[in-house]
């Protein structure tokens, strides 16, 4: 620990963590605001319009709402896990973005040449889908620590639509990363279908929506968490961002950006803002899967479909050589 | 002490008290919990040896899927904690010795595999290296699991199924 390389390696990684964490908390934040102001633009409403200009600093007024809110632990719950659950879903949701390269080039801090990521490892694709494979028991842990019955089939419910689209996902990827060549339009819609799907569960739907689905009105896991617990739950929303980015590393070919100037972390900003635009306009007009149909499209179509995907493009690979 | 030696040191003491707190835990829930902790210090073992991919698959696999399905199956029966009683007279005399004599012969052959061996260069690639092994060299055996696998969830079906005249009905409930 005491040769100067390795303690400023240590040092920049600091930084970038800290510099990173500010950044994904601050859009986590004005994501949920970006949502109800679009949603509500579909709908011929204003949004937040009331707390700074356009409603800018509605997300500031929720985020000391739920710091300062009573932290009500209603009686038999399970203590540590109802605390523990929220923070291992945030926790989780947000360290994913350690994987993530947010620009080709290396800038220089403190005099050392370091990678626009914070964690390059080699194999870092499967890194993140090991983190939000656990992110399930987050879920399904919060409904069932919160000792109602309400509260644990949401959970179960919600960690068992995870399950059925990250399956189908995972494969997804397969195809993709195998061939490098982009017969992966296949692979992308079914991409953009696995990643569609966790948007129901995150709070900030349920959250804003005037009449949800009925039944989904219960949104379960959030049911009995209040306070910062339920704020925590909001982490989650980082997890769809987090597929459109790679959505678009993977699909919006990285050649050099197209207008000079704009470079590296604005170029990929700008994909992945783009893609976050779509991805709300067509979450808010067309009609949402009932969770029992999400879970069979997701077995019966989704997985099928990934499989014969993952045989022909290594086929394909095959016959190339 | 180099960093690796500390790291691993933490990993092992976690990996340990993970594996004792599943069986002290009460609640099949939080033992359950415990082994998920015990998987992920294993993976961040793995990781230590600088094989990311068994670290990442370690918790896919073991932490993200079949630990899932135990969580599931816990919460569906909605298991209780579980009653403790005195330990049996056989257990006491006969399996305590048991299992210590286990741990020193496990703790002593161990011990003397691993001052025996030479530390191996690490591998260029390990995950190359590994899929090579799994996909040429041993690809039949790798193959012959995966359908005793399948034949296992088909038999699960089959059995599930038994008893079940008319199949379940797919398709959109009628609103009545």
């Amino acid at each position: 620990m005491n040769d100067p390389v390795a303690r400023s390696i240590l040092l920049v990684s600091l930084v970038k963590v800290v510099v990173l964490l500010f950044l994904v908390l601050t859009a986590v934040a004005y994501l949920v605001w970006f949502e109800r102001k679009v949603a509500a633009h579909i709908q011929g409403r204003w949004g937040p319009y009331r707390v700074g200009p356009h409603g800018l600093l509605q997300p500031l007024a929720d985020g000391v709402k739920f710091l300062l809110k009573e932290d009500a632990t209603p009686a038999g719950v399970d203590r540590f896990l109802y605390f523990a659950a929220p923070l291992l879903t945030m926790t989780l949701a947000i360290s994913t973005i350690a994987m993530i390269p947010f620009g080709p080039a290396s800038i220089h801090i403190l005099g050392v040449a370091t990678p626009l990521v914070i964690a390059n490892i080699n194999v870092g694709l499967l890194a993140i889908f090991a983190i939000t494979s656990i992110g399930v028991y987050g879920v399904a842990l919060a409904g069932w620590s919160s000792n109602s019955k309400y509260s644990l089939l949401g959970g179960l419910r919600s960690s068992a639509q995870m399950i059925s689209y990250e399956l189908s996902l995972t494969l997804s990827v397969v195809g993709i990363y195998a061939s490098m060549i982009t017969v992966a339009c296949l692979a992308s819609i079914l991409f953009l279908g696995g990643w569609l799907s966790p948007f129901p569960q995150t709070p900030g739907l349920d959250w804003t929506r005037y009449l949800p689905a009925g039944v989904l009105a219960v949104a379960g896991v959030a049911l009995i968490i209040n306070g910062l617990g339920y704020g925590n739950f909001f982490g989650r929303i980082v997890l769809p961002v987090l597929g459109l980015i790679l959505f678009a590393l993977s699909f919006l070919c990285s050649r050099p950006s197209v207008i000079d100037g704009i470079q590296g972390p604005f170029w990929f900003l700008a994909k992945v803002l783009l893609v976050l635009f779509v991805y709300v306009w067509v979450r808010w007009t067309l009609p949402r899967f009932r969770y029992d149909q999400l879970m069979r499209f997701g077995w019966k179509v989704l997985f099928p479909v990934a499989l014969l995907n993952v045989v022909l493009t290594s086929l394909a690979v095959a016959l190339r050589k | 002490m180099t960093p690796q030696l500390l790291i691993f040191l933490v990993l092992a003491a976690i990996a340990i008290a993970g594996a004792v707190n599943v069986i002290l835990q009460r609640h099949p829930i939080h033992s359950a919990i415990s082994l998920i902790t015990v998987m992920i210090a294993l993976a961040g073992l793995f990781l230590l040896l600088e094989s990311e991919f068994i670290a990442a698959v370690q918790i896919i696999v073991y932490a993200g899927a079949i630990m899932v399905l135990f969580v599931f199956v816990i919460m569906l029966l909605n298991a209780g904690a579980e009653e403790r009683t005195d330990m049996s007279r056989m257990a006491c005399y006969v399996g305590v010795p048991l299992a210590i004599f286990l741990l020193i012969e496990l703790a002593y052959q161990i011990g003397a595999a691993t001052l025996s061996m030479t530390p191996q260069p690490p591998a260029e690639d390990v995950t190359r290296g590994l899929s090579m092994l799994l996909f040429q060299d041993f690809v039949f055996p790798f193959e012959l699991t995966s359908i005793l696998i399948l034949v296992a969830i088909l038999g699960a079906l089959v059995l599930a199924q038994r008893g079940e005249s008319v199949p379940a009905k797919s398709g959109r409930e009628t609103i009545t």
